[in-house]
């Protein structure tokens, strides 16, 4: 600092304030006042800094009259017990160390901070705000704005919901199911000894209305004679009667949605 | 208890001994001469009641390691010295260097200050100067000039509280009185007649 170093025009500017404040030995101070008596500068000068000195003294006065008390109720416990709050190495507590670290430190880690500080609130302030909790059926339920999942209580039954507030019973649901399989079962040993029967019933047919045709080989040019297309229209009708027993049965979906 | 004629020494170590009450004493015995030294160094109100609280504080803290080698109030001055070259630094890093025409926006001290039917219209107007003249010194300087002032402290004190040679002490002292001295001579106030 150039101002720091500037002295007066003797270049006694420290002798000059040794000698204002009476820090000077005795050899010094009878040299700098035979200086004195012969430097109008140096004169003039200790003449003002007197006066400044006055006058921030006067300051210094009314300060002092005025001077506001301090409250410390709250900071020192009344049973004098030093060194009870933690402090580092430094005597500084954990706060103090926090404060003289930001203080310390560049503005944006400090904006970066404050940032990040009320990210943290905003995301807390927004699960806070969509928590739920909810009972049904015997259950509580705990929901947050942040996670849809949903978190039970694993001692209470567990119930499943097929349409929005309309939760039926998981057991419920298996019995139907249970029930549901058993009559597909049945209906399915039904269909096969009806078909085994149809089968065996046109076969018995063929075989009554066709006793010859075993005795040898008919001729492919042939025109079919008129009772055997009779008999072929039997085996077709055979056949339909059979293929109307499966179309009468109840069909797979249809027993399901009669379940629910 | 009796305190009143009791030194600070000996309450001293009442609070050591356990007594609750000692320690206040302290305080209130030197909480205004110890804010006028934060104010003076500081240049502000809220600046000056914080550092004066955190001085005590951190007087009762270090109690015990108070040896009776110096007086109460030199290891105070030093504590509240120190208080301020602190937030000073801290201030700095901030980049707040100078209080040159700081306002006082609700410093309710200074307003009593200047509301005192004690002091004169050409007295407030002194005061003020010399606030703004000692506030508009770089922060160095301010605290070389206010423990020298304030607290008569000697030059060999300064340069050890400061941790600077006494030379520097006293090229920064002289620097000091002639910035002061060419601000208040600016404003009219020759003597001190506030």
């Amino acid at each position: 600092m150039n101002k720091i170093q500037e002295m007066n025009d003797c270049g006694r500017g420290e002798q000059l304030v040794a000698y204002l404040y009476g820090e000077t030995g005795p050899d010094e101070r009878a040299g700098f006042e035979r200086h004195l008596s012969a430097c109008a500068a140096c004169h003039d000068e200790l003449t003002a800094f007197g006066q400044v000195r006055e006058t921030v003294g006067a300051w210094r006065a009314e300060l002092l009259t005025h001077a506001p008390t301090v409250t410390t109720a709250g900071m020192i416990p009344a049973a004098t017990a030093p060194r009870a709050t933690r402090t580092d190495s430094h005597g500084r507590t954990s706060w103090g160390a926090l404060r003289e670290f930001f203080a310390l430190s560049p503005a944006w880690v400090r904006y970066g901070s404050v940032a990040a500080a009320l990210v943290v609130c905003a995301l807390a302030a927004l699960a806070v705000a969509n928590a739920q909790v909810r009972y049904e059926n015997g259950s509580f339920a705990f929901s947050t704005g942040l996670a849809r999942e949903t978190v039970k209580s694993p001692s209470v039954p567990q119930t499943l919901s097929a349409n929005a507030g309309d939760a039926v019973p998981l057991d419920q649901l298996v019995a139907e199911r249970d029930a549901a399989v058993r009559e597909l079962q049945e209906t399915r040993a039904q269909l096969d000894d009806s078909r085994a029967a149809n089968i065996e019933a046109v076969y018995h047919e063929i075989d009554d209305t066709q006793p010859n045709d075993a005795g040898g080989p008919s001729a492919p040019n042939v025109e079919p004679t008129t009772r055997q297309r009779r008999s072929t229209g039997t085996q077709r009708k055979s056949a339909r009667r059979a293929t109307q027993g499966e179309d009468d049965l109840p069909r797979l979906i249809d027993l399901l949605s009669s379940g629910n | 208890m009796e305190i009143a004629g009791t030194s600070d020494e000996q309450i001293v170590e009442r609070a050591l001994a356990g007594d609750g009450d000692a320690f206040g004493e302290i305080v209130r015995r030197w909480e205004r001469r110890i804010f006028a030294l934060a104010y003076g160094i500081l240049g502000r109100e809220e600046d000056a009641r914080d550092a004066t609280q955190e001085t005590f504080i951190a007087a009762f803290r270090n109690l015990k390691g108070f040896r009776g080698d110096a007086k109460v109030s030199s290891w105070l001055h030093r504590i509240a010295v120190n208080q301020c070259i602190t937030r000073q630094r801290r201030a700095r890093v901030r980049g707040e260097t100078s209080l040159e025409g700081a306002e006082e926006d609700g410093a309710q001290f200074v307003s009593e200050l200047e509301a005192s039917p004690a002091v004169s219209a050409e007295g407030r107007e002194q005061t003020e100067a010399v606030r703004r003249a000692v506030n508009a010194l770089p922060p160095e300087l301010r605290s070389v000039v206010v423990m020298k002032e304030f607290e008569d402290l000697t030059f060999q004190e300064i340069a050890d509280t400061l941790g600077v040679p006494l030379s520097t002490v006293k090229s920064r002292l002289y620097t000091a009185l002639k910035q002061l001295r060419l601000r208040l001579e600016k404003h009219g106030v020759q003597a001190a007649r506030v």
